[in-house]
Order: structure tokens, then C-alpha cells, then sequence
């Protein structure tokens, strides 16, 4: 037992962003007071918003099932919800826990049993989806209690309820993932698994969106209730089709005094479940581990003119660097979706809207909103292209993805102003790519003229290069490099928040100040250059902040 | 030529002495071999060579240059081979060898015949094209090796090399050493290996608690411990005393 809490305490040490952010505050000082301010930010700016929205949805729901006495069908809804949640990302949360984490490497030699290593990642996990389920599952529970005024018992059944919410789905996510790693031969192949993986969840999450799309036209009164509470409406039949929701109902609404059966039923599948999992953790987890260990390589001599060929003639070393980042992003699954496929899905994702039923709609109402302002429809296209290309994070890990290569940065005869030149044409390159993108799609959703889009794109190629210098200037700042999984290094990084706040932040206010100025009567097109002027100047302010400092904050970075 | 000139450096705000007043010289032509237990400072002193690390005091002078103001021209004469050799996984071997060949703006000739030769030796020509993430450690270790051979620096820094090599490798770089020296360049290299340092070296300096303790040619050390013995017997009795 003190072996298998000691393995769970180390996951939670390595793998855990909460541990690592506790290790930064105990280690820099700055970090004690910036982590927690960042973190009341996010509560703050991000959370409480969420949080107001739900519970006023939660309210309207809740006034109209009150008179058909189905409220209940709330909280089946949010239950239903929370498990998809999980068991969706619980599938890709397991597979890099159980597959991806080089730590497991250390693990393997350990005189541990599988079953021990697979509950220990279990757990991890677990942990993280409670705090998911905070968020999105427990505010609806407390209000509902609220707005139905429960009694004490309600409150007591709360938690038991809200515990064993993701065992379920999170073990059938466990279980999945580890038949199939056993099964199916993928070992050499987990990069493109990997990618394959993430689209197909991005699609299950997108496209019910557009399927569910109602077309532009309102849904009436009844066919609300008919969709929450009605016996074949969507709700209850999907309650029907994976019953732990229902029970979770059953045992939340109604007690011991009806609810008994469900709270039972949900705690025996839980532990029923939890059982296959370690019995499939003991029997097939370390099989499929090792087959993921192997690593796809050719071996095939390569010939002296065949060698003569692959030298390079040499290149100038901002362009070695410049290519440097771009193999090393592209052929790192999570370098990859974070840039790339971002800046591509983005334009993707609204093309795809523009193409279903409701597309017209959107298109005739752009149109309404822009006819005869061209600057609006200026603005609305640069913001777009801004959105699609860099509002990413390739720029703002630029430093951080080197991770423990970050050495050879140190000692290789470069200046750094190069290296950080080539990390900017990199990023330059992937935001130009999701711009470019980006104008295709919204010549398609504004039908602008060529100079519109001439100025369209000149304004987002300025807040461009103003953004991927912001972005590198807080990397490089403190970059992240002691990240064993390159998720930490690019998703649960923190300086690729802090961009994104600091970059947002200034759309908002330019936004907010260019609205005070033409209420105020100013020209639009007085703005448009005024905008255009104050990124540029913010451009060039932050890259010569940038290359001037960049000797500075490198010599700073610890190796 | 480098002269590490009163160097020290702490950790944790001072209170981790990693080395303490060191003074040291390697001239051109020389292989000097360093030694020490673990912690004694041997990496901490390599890492300040290289400009990995900022020493706390003094300064570390390469071919007459201060590596701090002149830390670029420094870099082009220094090739350094550290103790782990992590490096891009998901480059191949190729790809790594051309990275190094353009950042030190090696002609084409050159890169094609040092990869070439020591392809063959190290017996890494049906790899080169494969992602680094499938070598082994000493694979690993060869490619960084290569990766160092490329430009023919005149400091060539080394930190613990002999890790994870096959014999026949470890031959093939001592032999190298060998032949670096003799074109007048400077070798500095740590390792725990008395064998390789007894046989290669032609000063040795033996660092314990951030401090040199000995310093000098084979024969020095053992007319200062008195030994006549091997450098492992030296090397106990000067460390544990």
C-alpha cells in the first residue's frame, strides 16, 4: 500500500500542471505573487462568466419544466453532459497518461504490478475531472437545490452523487484505450495516431453542433419541453441509451425514498467497473506499452552519393533555425496541433458553419451588419485573420518547446538575435498560413473588394507581428524546459495564457477605445489609420524589445 | 588556450559552494583530463567554458578571449560534447549533422568527408537517416560526437565521453583526442575513467568540493602523493583525505 501512495504521489508530482505551478512559486519569488493573480484572473475573467451563464440557462430551464413537474430532467441534462465530458476526453487524457508520459519508461522496471501503474494514472486523471465537473456539473446541483428549495438531505446526497459521477465513464475511457493499445498494433505508428485522434474528438465535438443546428428558425415553447422531458425526447433517450445518468438522477432528486435504487445501481457499476479496469490494467497494460515503446526506424544504409546528396551546401543560420522549428513543431503531434492545425481549423470551423443550413443566414445578416461600412467590414476581416493566425500558442512556446535541447542554443556559434529572428519567421510563417486561410474563407462570408481585403490584410499582418513578438517576449521571459510530456510544454504552459490575456486584452481595449471615439464622431477612417498606426508601432516597439533583449534573456535561462 | 582565472560559483544564493577559486590553464597541444567525485564541480566548471553558466567571479578566457564580452567568437572555437546527450529526437541523424555543419558554416566538402569517415567508425551509416528518437544512448552519443567533429574547432570540450560508447568507439575517440592534440588544438574533458585519463592525458587535474586539489602531469601527482602506484590509488587517497 505505501508503494502504490508513494506511485500516486509521484504522478501527481510529475504529472500534475498543479504541482508544477507550486514548485515555480517555491522556487521564484515573482512567481508567488504573479501564479495566484493569474490564477484569480481565470476565475475571474473566464470562470465566473461561464458559471453566470449556466445558472441562468439553468433558470430558464427551470421555469419551463416547473409547470410539468419534470425539473428533474435538468439535472439528468448536466449529468449527461459532465460524463460525456469525461468519457470524450477521458479517452485522450488516458492515452497520454497511459501511453505518452515518458515517465512511464522509469515506471516499467519498478517492482510494481500493472494494475498498481494503471490506477495510480487512473487517479491522476480523476482528480483532474472533478475539477472539470467544479465547473460545469456542481453550480447546476447547488442552484437547482436552491431554486427548488431542497432540504437537508438533498445537500447530503450531493457530494456522494457528485463523487461518483466520472468513475463510470472515466473507466470506460480506460478500458478502451488500453484493449485497443493491446489489440491493435499502433505502436510504431502513435504520432499519427496521436493527430488522428485528436480530429476525430474534434470532430464528435463539432459535429453534433452543426447537426444540431436548428436552421435559423426558433424552437418553440413545446418542442423545448418535448426535447428535456417528453418520453421519446432527445434527453430521456439518451438517458435510456446509457443509464448511469439516469441513476445518478434518480439517486440526486429523489432520496431513499425512490432514489435508493439508482444511487446502489451507480455505485455497484462503479465498482464493478473499477475492477475490470484493474484486471485489464494487470493483464494487457504493460503488453501494449512496450509494443508503444518501439520506435519506427529504417535502417537502411545510405550510400557515399546518396550520403554526398543529403549534405547540405549550408545554409545562412537564421534560416538553419527557422527550419530547426519548423520540423521540430511539425513532427511533434502536440506541437503540431497547437500550430498548424489550429490556424487551419479555425477557418475550417467557420466555413464548415457557413456551409450547412444556417450558413444563408449568417451570411445575409454579415452582410446587413457591413453593407455600406466598409471599415466595419475591415475590421471584421483583419480580426478574423488575427483569430485564425495568431491567437495560437507557436509563438508564445517558441523558447519553451526546446525544452531540454535548450542547451545547444546556448552553445552553438549563433547570435541570438538570429536564433530569436528565426523562431519570429517560424511563427510569422504559421500565422501567415491561418491569414491566408482565414481570407479565403471571408471572401466567401463578406464578399469584400480587393482594397478591403489589401487593408484587411496589411492591418492583421501588423497586429500579427505585434502579437507573435508579444507572444515570444513572455516565453522567452521564463520559458518553460523542464517538461517531460510536450503537452506541458505548449497546452498547460502558462506563458501561452499570459499571451493570449496580454493579446486579448489589447483587441478589447483598441476595440473598446475605437468605439468611444467614433460615438464620439470621429471618421471611421481616421480610426482605421489610427488602428492600423497603433499597431504598427506596438509591432515594432515589441520585436526591437524583442532582438535587443534577446542576448539578455537567453544568458538568463539556466541549462 | 583556456584559462579558467579565479572562477567560483554557488548555487542556491551561496550556500552551495560548486566551485571555489579555481585557477587552471590548458595549452594548445594538450590534453588535460579533470577529475573528481560526483559533485565535485566538474560539470559546473565545463557548463562556465561552454557559456552555459555565469561564474559568480573571475572570468574564463578562450584563445585570448574573455567568453563572456566575446561569448560568439568564442562559440565558433569551441565544440562541446556534454555529459547527457539530449538532443532533437525528432530530427534525424542527417538532419542534426547538417543543423551543426550550418550553424558553424561548414563547407559542404568538409561536412560530406568528417561525416563520411566517421559513419564508418562509429557505425552509425544505416541510422543517419532515421529520427534520433529511435538510437540508443550511445547512438546518441556518437551523433553528438559527430555533431562536434564537424567544424574542426580549435577547443574541443567534452563532459564525461566515454559514457555509453562500445569499446571499438571509445578507441576511436581516444584516437581522435590523440590526433586533435597533435594539430596543436586543445582538449579538455571530464571523466571517471583513471584508465583513459592515466593512458591519454598529458595533464590531469583533480577537482574535490568545488576546489583543484592536484594538479600536473602523471608524474607530478605521484610525487605529490607519493604514490608510484596507479591514479586510482592517488586519486582515493588525494579525494578522501
Amino acid at each position: 500500500m505505501k508503494q502504490f501512495i508513494a506511485l500516486i504521489k509521484a504522478g501527481f508530482k510529475t504529472n500534475s500542471p498543479f504541482a508544477s505551478l507550486r514548485l515555480r512559486m517555491k522556487m521564484n519569488k515573482r512567481d508567488r505573487i504573479m501564479i495566484p493573480l493569474l490564477g484569480l484572473l481565470v476565475v475571474v475573467a473566464i470562470l465566473t462568466p461561464l458559471v453566470f451563464l449556466l445558472l441562468k440557462l439553468v433558470s430558464n430551464l427551470f421555469e419551463l419544466l416547473q409547470p410539468i413537474g419534470q425539473t428533474q430532467a435538468i439535472l439528468t441534462l448536466v449529468i449527461m453532459a459532465g460524463q460525456l465530458f469525461v468519457l470524450v476526453f477521458g479517452i485522450y487524457y488516458m492515452m497520454s497518461v497511459f501511453y505518452f508520459s515518458r515517465d512511464l519508461e522509469f515506471l516499467i522496471p519498478l517492482p510494481l504490478k500493472p494494475f498498481q501503474v494503471v490506477f495510480s494514472r487512473y487517479s491522476l486523471i480523476l482528480v483532474n475531472e472533478y475539477l472539470g465537473l467544479a465547473v460545469l456539473v456542481l453550480p447546476v446541483f447547488i442552484y437547482y437545490g436552491i431554486l427548488k428549495d431542497m432540504g437537508l438531505s438533498y445537500w447530503l446526497r450531493l457530494p456522494l452523487v457528485y463523487l461518483l459521477l466520472p468513475i463510470i465513464p472515466l473507466a470506460i475511457s480506460s478500458l478502451l484505450v488500453i484493449i485497443l493499445m493491446r489489440f491493435v498494433n499502433l505502436g510504431k505508428k502513435k504520432d499519427a495516431l496521436m493527430i488522428i485522434g485528436s480530429i476525430f474528438l474534434m470532430l464528435l465535438i463539432m459535429v453534433p453542433q452543426f447537426m444540431a443546428k436548428p436552421g435559423g428558425n426558433q424552437i418553440s415553447h413545446d418542442q423545448m419541453v418535448n426535447f428535456l422531458a417528453g418520453k421519446g425526447g432527445f434527453v430521456n433517450m439518451l438517458a435510456a441509451k446509457f443509464p448511469p445518468a439516469a441513476w445518478a438522477t434518480q439517486a440526486l432528486e429523489y432520496g431513499l425514498s425512490g432514489g435508493a435504487m439508482g444511487f446502489f445501481l451507480n455505485l455497484g457499476v462503479s465498482l464493478l467497473l473499477l475492477l475490470g479496469l484493474l484486471y485489464a490494467g494487470e493483464r494487457l497494460f504493460y503488453r501494449g506499452l512496450i509494443g508503444m515503446r518501439e520506435v519506427g526506424a529504417r535502417k537502411k544504409a545510405v550510400s557515399a552519393a546518396g550520403l554526398d546528396r543529403s549534405v547540405n551546401h549550408g545554409s545562412h543560420p537564421v534560416k538553419a533555425i527557422f527550419w530547426r522549428e519548423f520540423r521540430l513543431m511539425n513532427r511533434t503531434p502536440m506541437f503540431l496541433l497547437n500550430g498548424i492545425f489550429t490556424v487551419v481549423l479555425i477557418p475550417g470551423i467557420f466555413l464548415a458553419m457557413f456551409l450547412t443550413k444556417g450558413g444563408n443566414d449568417g451570411k445575409v445578416i454579415i452582410n446587413f451588419m457591413t453593407s455600406g461600412k466598409p471599415v466595419i467590414k475591415i475590421l471584421a476581416i483583419a480580426g478574423f485573420c488575427v483569430l485564425s493566425g495568431a491567437l495560437n500558442g507557436t509563438a508564445s512556446s517558441a523558447f519553451s518547446r526546446e525544452g531540454g535541447n535548450f542547451w545547444i542554443s546556448r552553445v552553438i556559434p549563433v547570435s541570438y538575435r538570429h536564433q530569436v529572428l528565426g523562431k519570429f519567421l517560424h511563427s510569422f510563417l504559421v500565422a501567415g498560413l491561418g491569414i491566408f486561410l482565414a481570407s479565403l474563407v471571408t471572401i466567401f462570408m463578406f464578399t469584400p473588394g480587393f482594397f478591403e481585403l489589401l487593408a484587411a490584410w496589411l492591418l492583421a499582418l501588423t497586429i500579427s507581428v505585434a502579437f507573435i513578438s508579444i507572444g515570444m517576449a513572455v516565453d522567452i521571459n521564463r520559458p518553460l524546459l523542464d517538461w517531460i510530456s510536450p503537452q506541458r510544454a505548449i497546452k498547460q504552459n502558462m506563458n501561452v495564457f499570459v499571451a493570449m490575456v496580454v493579446q486579448f486584452g489589447l483587441l478589447a481595449g483598441a476595440g473598446y477605445l475605437g468605439v468611444k471615439l467614433f460615438n464620439g464622431g470621429w471618421n471611421p477612417y481616421t480610426l482605421l489609420v489610427a488602428f492600423f498606426l497603433f499597431f504598427l508601432l506596438l509591432a515594432l516597439g515589441a520585436i526591437t524589445y524583442l532582438l535587443n533583449g534577446a542576448r539578455r534573456k537567453y544568458e538568463r535561462v539556466s541549462v | 588556450m583556456i584559462e579558467i582565472q579565479n572562477v567560483s560559483k554557488s548555487y542556491n544564493k551561496g550556500e552551495i559552494k560548486a566551485v571555489n577559486n579555481l585557477d587552471l590553464q590548458v595549452k594548445p597541444g594538450e590534453i588535460f583530463g579533470f577529475l573528481g567525485p560526483n559533485g565535485a564541480g566538474k560539470t559546473t566548471t565545463i557548463k562556465m567554458v561552454v557559456g552555459l553558466l555565469t561564474p559568480d567571479k573571475g572570468r574564463v578566457m578562450v584563445n585570448g578571449l574573455d567568453n563572456r564580452k566575446e561569448s560568439l567568437k568564442c562559440k565558433r572555437m569551441i565544440s562541446y560534447v556534454p555529459e547527457n546527450p539530449v538532443i532533437y529526437e525528432r530530427l534525424t541523424g542527417l538532419e542534426y549533422l547538417n543543423f551543426m555543419g550550418d550553424v558553424y558554416g561548414v563547407s559542404k566538402e568538409q561536412r560530406s568527408s568528417v561525416i563520411a569517415r566517421w559513419l564508418d567508425i562509429f557505425g552509425l551509416g544505416s541510422a543517419i537517416k532515421d529520427p534520433i528518437k529511435s538510437y540508443s544512448h550511445g547512438m546518441r552519443q556518437k551523433i553528438v560526437l559527430l555533431g562536434a567533429l564537424l567544424p574542426s574547432c580549435d577547443v574541443f570540450i567534452l563532459d564525461e565521453p566515454m559514457v555509453g560508447l562500445d569499446p571499438k568507439s571509445a578507441h576511436s575517440l581516444k584516437e581522435i583526442m590523440r590526433q586533435h592534440c597533435d594539430q596543436g588544438k586543445t582538449l579538455f574533458f571530464s571523466t571517471h575513467v583513471m584508465e583513459v585519463a592515466e593512458k591519454l592525458c598529458d595533464r590531469i587535474g583533480i577537482i574535490s568540493k568545488g576546489e583543484m586539489i592536484a594538479c600536473g602531469t602523471l608524474e607530478d601527482l605521484k610525487q605529490k602523493t607519493g604514490e608510484s602506484q596507479s591514479l586510482e590509488n592517488m586519486f582515493l587517497e588525494l579525494t578522501e583525505s
